[in-house]
């Protein structure tokens, strides 16, 4: 419940249409429980009246009034609280995200890959169920409870007691043991998934191999393994839920014959009159339904709990920024240094292994090694999204680590690899460089890329798709590129800008990069060598280490360079 | 994102065919749905005879001791039934997602690596996974359901309209209604529901965007005012949602208020006729107290069905989705291989590609266009490139795995076409990219390409491959389970075991696939040097980028737009 508690906290903010929404689930069920008990006691006492006089037409209006209410009540209850749950995530959208914004990129990744987000995103999906399927049912099912004992208590003590008891029975204690009883199945079925997704993975992903050195058979043997556990898991799950509900039918059903023995004593020493049996024994049998809901309540109790224990994890996370609140100014704008910077990711990998670099203000370089090599741990440490383990890194005169946040990111424009395009237009992408760019300047940018053509004519409306889905890879890789270069920034960092494009797209794209480059400084990271001639100074990395630097007429003159080397293939 | 109108009705068919294994535990679940009925109404009778009994004082509590008993075991039998219900549903789901993921998985099989290596390993494991899964609520709850919805108002006028016409005509004018509730229900709950859930679909599609690009946000100072949008876009899909939603809730007011209306009339109705005030509705004499209880007591049964059915309607509507892609990997085309075609043949072998295009259906531009190629036995070849220019496209083709669009291949001068699959690739090793460990031990990963060799030849082919070294320090040696070592294992060190797999192989033909890439120098070192001595003799492919590797070929070519440009001859004797 502590858990939990951060996310009924959220709540405050729309206690209105949270109150409202529980109320009118409350006057539903009282109207439809009101209805029973008034038509039982109609018909009863209408029974015995015969043809003396009665007064029926307020019990008439009454049954009529609580249908009528019964369906206004649904209607109000459906649409309000759904209001408090769409209010309800959005705030909590927002909440776990303003946490996770100031982590730094590496303690993200660190939390886990692209399947951890995306179990991430459906966690705070599930906190949606907290109000509309755990908070509002439990609540009502109790206010109701008490209600209901209230009203029978004033005709027979004894059957009131008997009623609550049978609703606690129903209400909490069968739904714990089912929540108690479904715990193990849940996690073993949770475990016994993810098995069956490792096994399923590695027979797609390894299906030449198994084609071409047999075991397809004890592949798919392996598959149906994992499958049958899973399967006897949910049938154990199932198993539960169906005896939780067999238990429920029996709690009702015992309890309204607990009260029927109870009344007909009661009515044999006279102690309530005979129609009056009659509405006691429909409200018992209606007031069940306010305890329906619970055993799935329970069950998502259990899921949303979960769900917020992983949440807390990320949210919670120690949050070590890094960046001091205000920092220095660069003394030397567009100029960064390495000295001996050693770098891992994991132990027992270096990244960077005592890398020793300087690029001045304005120079023009290229980063060339294979992948693997270290090349893009250069930008990483750059943009602060790790720092290393050991050495110095130096970014427009000053210590990096001596800048504020903002003042770091200012400096540069990276174009990372991956790239990534984010769903909207081409025109929303650029403008997360710079707000407020005419449509020909952009359109100019797109042109000199060459991009403009296959965008179906729709220019910068058109639509990228989640992630840059409908981008093809040189597509979305010069989109990228094209933001980057909008950004006025002393210096660009470029990861592999022109990689999958054909030779012709590619030198257009070099010009256009190198032209917009003019007064910057320039870091282009690439395992092909391209246009070499035109950068100032070629750096040849392998294993985290410069291995060779120099001018690239000089290297490529040389015979015996690496480069040269590299060239002649 | 429309789809035409044939496509939407054919999910709806298809899962009629695909729910087929599960039938007879869902002709139970229906059964006992059924059973569970009749039981209500008995129950219901005994109920109105004690009460009415008592309640006009006829006899004492005693004499209703059997017909309270009967209203015990009504009560008994009903959690039974209810139980048989829910566990028939579960065992019909299973059976159903049992067969159906073996049909997939046959299917996956069939289509072959040609169709797996052009799709993300993850989608299509959650293909199999969790859109299988989805068919679950469909199966094991919906189609009792359903026949509940329809039959349980039939059961309730089978036993009322004998008693009283009138109430049975309330029923039976709402009961009409039924059906087009169904579809209401059907069509408008499915309707919010689909949208309810594709709203909240698309906020988690676009947080996850946000959050994982959130690296990219930091790098252009967008990520602090990414919150304010985020609240923005909710509240957005909210004001959209709701104004659909409350249309849609209308669907099951109505519902609920035809439920209200029902019960309301009928106890006016009972009362008015009870007073005298209204003379019709029986077939003969009054109406008496018992069947106005059980009538009562019935009444709120008669629509209830029909609501759980509305709140189940998105397993449906979660059920159409699954099929559509579901469907869209049955309906993939198959490239069937021949098998019984001509046997392949023994080495040495020479293998000419003539004229070889590839069109990826879908596409436009080919892949590979005129490629012209020969492979000798002792006579490396290197085809260089970037990735994603049609390199392993290349491999698939000379695999088997995908069919040419133009030209041939030819094997010793037999067309690669009419070869056995089987017989063909059993002449073929190879070493690729990412090698998959099974799960198993490193012992029967390495026996898949010799499940008869001798610890003798097993320590043989470690010790060639490098992959001694390291076995050392592993807690079984060879024993090891993958499982256990997966997380201990370099890449270089998987790498090393596939190459010991293909040497145990011990085939005429040896294709590499980027056998390299992402290794250290060390471990490149010793799988080219292990390379080297194995390729004599043999007809080798490599595919690399990297400039060591494609040192060991003899010919050298470059791949670019689709089409090969020769190179070089003989690579590293020009160095």
């Amino acid at each position: 419940m502590k858990l939990l508690w951060p996310y009924i906290r959220q709540m405050r903010a729309h206690l209105g249409w949270v109150l409202l929404g529980a109320v009118l689930a409350l006057v539903t069920l009282l109207a439809s429980i009101g209805l029973l008990t008034l038509s039982g006691w109609f018909i009863t006492a209408t029974a015995l009246a015969g043809s003396v006089s009665f007064n029926f037409y307020t019990p008439g209006a009454g049954v009529r009034g609580f249908a009528i209410l019964r369906t206004a009540g649904r209607y109000g209850e459906r649409v309000a609280s759904h209001e408090a749950t769409f209010r309800l995530i959005a705030k909590i959208r927002v909440w776990v995200y303003t946490r996770i914004e100031p982590l730094r990129p590496g303690q993200l990744s660190q939390i886990g890959s692209a399947q951890l987000l995306n179990r991430l995103v459906a966690d705070i999906a599930a906190l949606d169920n907290l109000y509309l399927r755990v908070l509002s049912p439990t609540l009502v099912a109790l206010v109701v409870a008490l209600l209901v004992a209230a009203f029978l208590a004033l005709y027979a003590p004894s059957i009131a007691l008997i009623s609550l008891a049978g609703l606690a029975f129903a209400g909490i204690l069968v739904p714990g043991v089912g929540y108690l009883l479904g715990r193990r199945p849940g996690r073993d079925q949770a475990a016994a998934q993810a098995e069956l997704r490792t096994r399923l993975v590695k027979i797609v992903q390894g299906m030449a191999d198994l084609r071409i050195y047999g075991g397809m058979g004890v592949a798919r043997d392996s598959v149906s393994e994992a499958e049958f556990l899973l399967l006897a898991t949910q049938q154990r799950m199932g198993l539960v839920s169906a005896a939780i509900n067999a238990a429920m039918t029996l709690v009702s059903g015992f309890t309204l014959v607990a009260a029927l023995l109870i009344a007909a004593q009661l009515l044999g020493n006279q102690l309530i009159e005979p129609a009056q049996l009659a509405m006691v024994l429909f409200c018992v049998l209606a007031a069940f339904e306010a305890v329906m809901p619970l055993p799935l309540a329970y069950q998502y109790l259990g899921k949303t709990t979960a769900a917020a224990a992983r949440l807390d994890q990320v949210v919670n996370h120690a949050e070590v920024s890094g960046f001091p609140e205000s920092g220095v100014k660069p003394s030397q704008p567009g100029q960064f240094s390495f000295s001996a910077v050693h770098f891992s990711y994991t132990p027992d990998r270096p990244a960077l292994d005592g890398i020793d670099l300087q690029v001045a203000p304005g120079e023009k370089v290229v980063v060339l090694g294979h992948s693997g090599s270290g090349k893009s741990s250069l930008i990483t440490l750059l943009s602060r999204f790790w720092d290393p383990q050991s050495g110095e890194i130096k970014l427009g005169g000053e210590r990096i680590e001596r800048y504020s946040e903002a003042d770091l990111r200012r400096q540069m424009s990276v174009m990372s690899q991956p790239v990534q395009l984010f769903a909207g237009s081409v025109r929303d992408n650029l403008q997360l460089a710079v707000d407020d760019l005419d449509d020909s300047t952009l359109e100019s940018l797109l042109d000199d890329l060459d991009l403009l053509p296959g965008l179906s004519g729709q220019g910068l409306d058109y639509q990228v798709g989640e992630a840059g889905a409908r981008l093809s890879g040189g597509q979305r890789k010069r989109l990228a590129l094209a933001r980057a270069l909008l950004r006025p920034a002393p210096i660009l960092l470029l990861d592999e800008p022109t990689e999958g494009l054909d030779a012709q797209t590619e030198s257009r794209v070099v010009d256009c990069l190198l032209d917009r480059a003019q007064d910057r400084t320039l870091l282009l990271i690439t395992h092909h060598p391209i246009a070499l001639e035109r950068f100032d100074r070629v750096i040849l990395i392998d294993s985290g280490r410069v291995v060779e630097e120099g001018a690239p007429d000089r290297l490529l003159a040389d015979p015996d360079s690496r480069l040269a080397g590299l060239r002649s293939i | 994102m429309s789809q035409p109108e044939v496509q939407a009705i054919k999910p709806s068919a298809w899962l009629r065919r695909v729910a087929a294994p599960g039938r007879r535990w869902t002709l139970l679940a229906m059964l006992a749905g059924l059973l569970l009925g009749l039981v209500l109404v008995l129950q219901a009778d005994r109920l109105a005879y004690v009460i009415s009994g008592l309640v006009q004082g006829r006899g004492e509590l005693g004499g209703y001791v059997p017909a309270i008993a009967l209203v015990v075991v009504a009560v008994v039998l009903r959690a039974l039934f209810g139980f048989l219900r829910e566990w028939a549903g579960v065992r019909a789901s299973v059976s159903v997602r049992r067969a159906l993921r073996q049909e997939l998985l046959a299917k996956l099989d069939r289509l072959g690596p040609g169709y797996t290596h052009r799709r993300q390993a993850g989608e299509l494991s959650t293909l199999l996974l969790e859109q299988v899964e989805a068919l679950d609520g469909f199966i094991a709850r919906y189609l009792p359901q359903m026949v509940q919805a329809v039959g349980m108002p039939l059961i309730i006028l089978l036993f009322v309209l004998p008693q009283n016409w009138a109430v049975a005509l309330i029923f039976i004018c709402t009961a009409p209604l039924v059906p087009l509730f169904m579809a209401l229900v059907g069509m408008k709950a499915a309707d919010a529901n689909r949208r309810n859930f594709q709203v909240l679909a698309n906020l988690s599609a676009y947080l996850l965007d946000v959050i994982q690009g959130l690296p990219t946000l930091k790098l252009f100072q967008r990520s602090r005012a990414e919150a304010e949008t985020i609240a923005r876009v909710s509240e957005e899909f909210r004001l959209k949602t709701m104004e659909v939603l409350r249309l849609a809730f209308l669907s099951s007011a109505v519902l609920e208020f035809f439920a209200s209306v029902s019960i309301a009339l009928t106890a006016v109705y009972l009362g008015f006729s009870f007073l005298g005030q209204l003379g019709f509705g029986t077939w003969e004499g009054d109406i008496t107290l018992y069947q106005a209880l059980f009538i009562l007591l019935l009444a709120p049964e008669f629509y209830l069905p029909l609501r759980e059915l509305g709140t189940q309607y998105h397993a449906k509507q979660e059920a159409v989705a699954a099929s559509e892609k579901l469907m869209q990997l049955l309906d993939e085309v198959e490239h069937q291989a021949p098998s019984g075609g001509k046997g392949a043949p023994v080495d040495p072998v020479t293998i000419r590609f003539s004229g070889v295009g590839l069109v990826y259906p879908g596409s436009e531009r080919p892949v590979l266009e005129g490629i012209d190629l020969e492979l000798k036995p002792g006579e490396p070849v290197a085809v260089a490139g970037p990735s994603g220019v049609g390199k392993s496209s290349l491999m698939n083709l000379l695999l088997g795995f995908y069919p040419l669009s133009a030209g041939q291949i030819q094997v010793n001068g037999v067309d690669l076409a009419e070869m056995d699959r089987d017989d063909w690739l059993a002449r073929v090793a190879w070493v690729s990219q990412h090698t998959t460990l099974f799960s198993g031990t490193l012992r029967q990963n390495l026996l898949l390409a010799d499940p008869d060799a001798s610890d003798v030849r097993l320590r043989q082919v470690c010790d060639a491959a490098h992959v001694s070294e390291f076995l050392a320090q592993l807690p079984k040696g060879l024993d090891t389970e993958v499982a256990e070592a997966g997380a201990g294992l370099s890449g270089g060190q998987i790498q090393r075991i596939a190459l010991a797999r293909a040497l145990l192989k011990d085939a005429p033909v040896l294709l590499l696939d980027e056998p390299t890439a992402n290794l250290d120098r060390q471990s490149e070192e010793y799988i080219l040097q292990a390379l080297e001595r194995f390729a004599q003799n043999r007809t080798v492919l490599i595919l690399s980028h990297r400039e060591s590797t494609l040192k060991t070929a003899k010919r050298l070519f470059h791949l670019r737009n689709g089409s090969l440009q020769r190179m070089a001859d003989d690579v590293g004797g020009a160095q």
